[in-house]
């Protein structure tokens, strides 16, 4: 499946803003092309973050140069507080202040975690 | 912050089926009235003019008098101020509510009731949280402590109309309920930190494909130790608020105008008012940890066999009905309380209440005297996660034949005490 691509303004900062429904362990990374098609890590936004936590779930990313792509990755393992609610997270990333893309999983909790991914590419053009 | 908001919010939607599930979930129907509970008699009574019929139909008229009923909660006594008094005034349960966010949108929900000529309009419903609107209006900039007390609020309105014979006539109702207190599962920090100790990680991949996947390491990592963790939690954070202390108060102003519509030809209908309260009691206590990472541990640790919860509760509820043929207000009071023992298996509760109505015996029709003693007992077992078998007998002390095979009653499927 493609992935989705986002053009924003190039070398201009850009944020991240997540909520989460449930209880999310998740990592926010970065990833550029590898050269053979594939992405591979370039930074670790956030290695280790809880929804729970009392900080606002808000990053920034970093930069795109023209012609450069990012991929970002937003992952989470999640449990419902039930175990048997639904889970989701949504992520909407800003650049100055406004919206350029709102991305939403969710999943049901079943007593098992629930692994959640979103991929979007943005690209400086 | 706002995720915090949410939860501050949520945690006051529930209470009345958590915090005061027992409040919520039983009510009891007098022998003598086997058709309307006290709620249902009060909220009909409230809106139909007297010595007219009413064109509402009562919610509990369609009950069953014995046996099985699908809706237990008409059947034991109702302890509990609705959730939104002005649908309840109304008796109306609309399948669109406009729930505004900010004060632009509820001022134009407000303002969609009423047309250029000053008509009010059919079929509003609206509900209004102000701590969100405050929220909204600063930023999210609310603090904790104004979502602590504020959370709890909020605000309803109604419109109706009614046709009787050639007549028609608009009833119009505002509301506003508070309740703070209770436990909500959802907004308990402990329980939540208990439950993200056992929740690892994704792992990081160095390496994505084409498809943005990782190639070389899953990212889920759970194990069945960790599930098993999670679910300790839950289940020892629900031993120990089986009850939960809490109050809970409503309001509801009705006004109607016959065979106009128009703002200015409103009388007021009837005002009603509820308060409930409920103190907790549970055997179980959870130890707090040194370190949140030790929740599993000190949950897995700790027995929770025997975790009773001990909640009683005591409501009281007003209303006040302008008659019709004479300048003079009906007021009915209902005063009813429930002690309930409540586990995680079963819970069993006694009741009884006195509903008394014209208070001061106005003499001139139509105000009418009727005196109710309802009492009873019940008891509910839980089958499975979401079902549970209840029982009930009851009926009205002051008629006698309280244990007749018409006032008991069984249920199933509930969800109770617990929601989950």
């Amino acid at each position: 499946m493609a992935l989705p691509i986002v053009k924003i303004a190039p070398a201009q900062p850009y944020d991240l803003y997540l909520t989460f429904q449930g209880i999310a362990a998740y990592q926010v990374l970065e990833y550029a092309p590898d050269g053979t098609g594939g992405w591979t890590l370039s930074k670790t936004v956030q290695p280790g973050g809880y929804s729970t936590d009392p900080q606002h779930d808000t990053y920034a990313m970093t930069p795109v140069a023209s012609g450069d792509q990012r991929l970002v990755l937003i992952s989470a393992n999640m449990s419902s507080v039930t175990g048997s609610d639904p889970v989701s997270m949504k992520a909407v990333f800003q650049q100055a202040k406004v919206p350029i893309r709102t991305d939403q999983a969710s999943g049901q909790d079943s007593g098992a975690l629930v692994t959640l991914a979103l991929r979007t590419v943005f690209q400086g053009t | 912050m706002r995720s915090s908001l949410r939860l501050a919010l949520a945690s006051f939607l529930p209470l009345l089926q958590v915090g005061m599930a027992h409040a919520q979930n039983d009510v009891a129907v007098p022998a003598t009235s086997p058709s309307e509970t006290p709620t249902a008699a009060l909220a009909t009574t409230a809106l139909a003019e007297p010595g007219t019929p009413s064109p509402i139909t009562p919610a509990a008229s369609t009950a069953p008098a014995a046996g099985n009923t699908s809706a237990p909660q008409k059947a034991r006594l109702d302890l509990a101020p609705p959730d939104l008094p002005a649908f309840t005034a109304l008796n109306v349960s609309p399948t669109k509510i406009s729930t505004p966010t900010n004060v632009k949108d509820f001022v134009a929900a407000l303002a969609s009731g009423i047309n250029a000529n000053g008509q009010v309009q059919s079929g509003v419903a609206i509900e209004v949280s102000p701590l969100q609107l405050l929220d909204n209006a600063l930023s999210g900039t609310v603090s904790p402590s104004w979502q602590k007390y504020l959370g709890g609020l909020a605000v309803s309105a109604a419109t109706n109309s009614l046709a009787s014979g050639a007549v028609s006539s608009m009833q119009v109702a505002f509301g506003v309920r508070y309740a703070y207190g209770g436990y909500t599962p959802t907004t308990d920090n402990d329980l939540a930190s208990c439950i993200k100790a056992s929740i690892a990680f994704p792992v990081i991949a160095k390496h994505l494909d084409v498809d943005g996947k990782a190639v070389d390491v899953p990212l889920s990592s759970d194990t069945p130790d960790r599930q098993k963790a999670r679910q300790d939690c839950r289940d020892a954070f629900k031993a120990a608020h089986l009850a939960s202390s809490g109050v809970q108060m409503a309001y509801v102003y009705s006004a109607q105008a016959t065979g106009s519509s128009q703002l200015a030809d409103f009388g007021t209908l009837a005002n009603t008012a509820w308060i409930s309260a409920s103190w907790g009691y549970d055997t179980y206590k959870i130890g707090k940890p040194n370190s949140p990472t030790d929740w599993p541990k000190t949950v897995a640790t700790s027995s929770k066999n025997g975790a009773v919860g001990f909640q009683p509760t005591v409501m009281v509820r007003y209303d006040g009905m302008r008659l019709s043929s004479i300048s003079s207000t009906q007021n009915d009071l209902f005063v009813g309380a429930r002690i309930p023992l409540i586990s995680t298996a079963w819970s069993v509760f006694v009741e009884g209440g006195y509903k008394k109505t014209n208070l001061g015996n106005l003499t001139s029709p139509p105000a009418t005297n009727t005196e109710q003693v309802p009492v009873g007992l019940g008891a509910d077992f839980r089958l499975a996660d979401g079902t549970w078998f209840g029982l009930y007998a009851g009926g009205d002390a002051k008629s006698g034949a309280l244990l007749s095979t018409g006032n008991i009653k069984w249920s199933l499927g509930e969800n109770r005490p617990y929601s989950y």
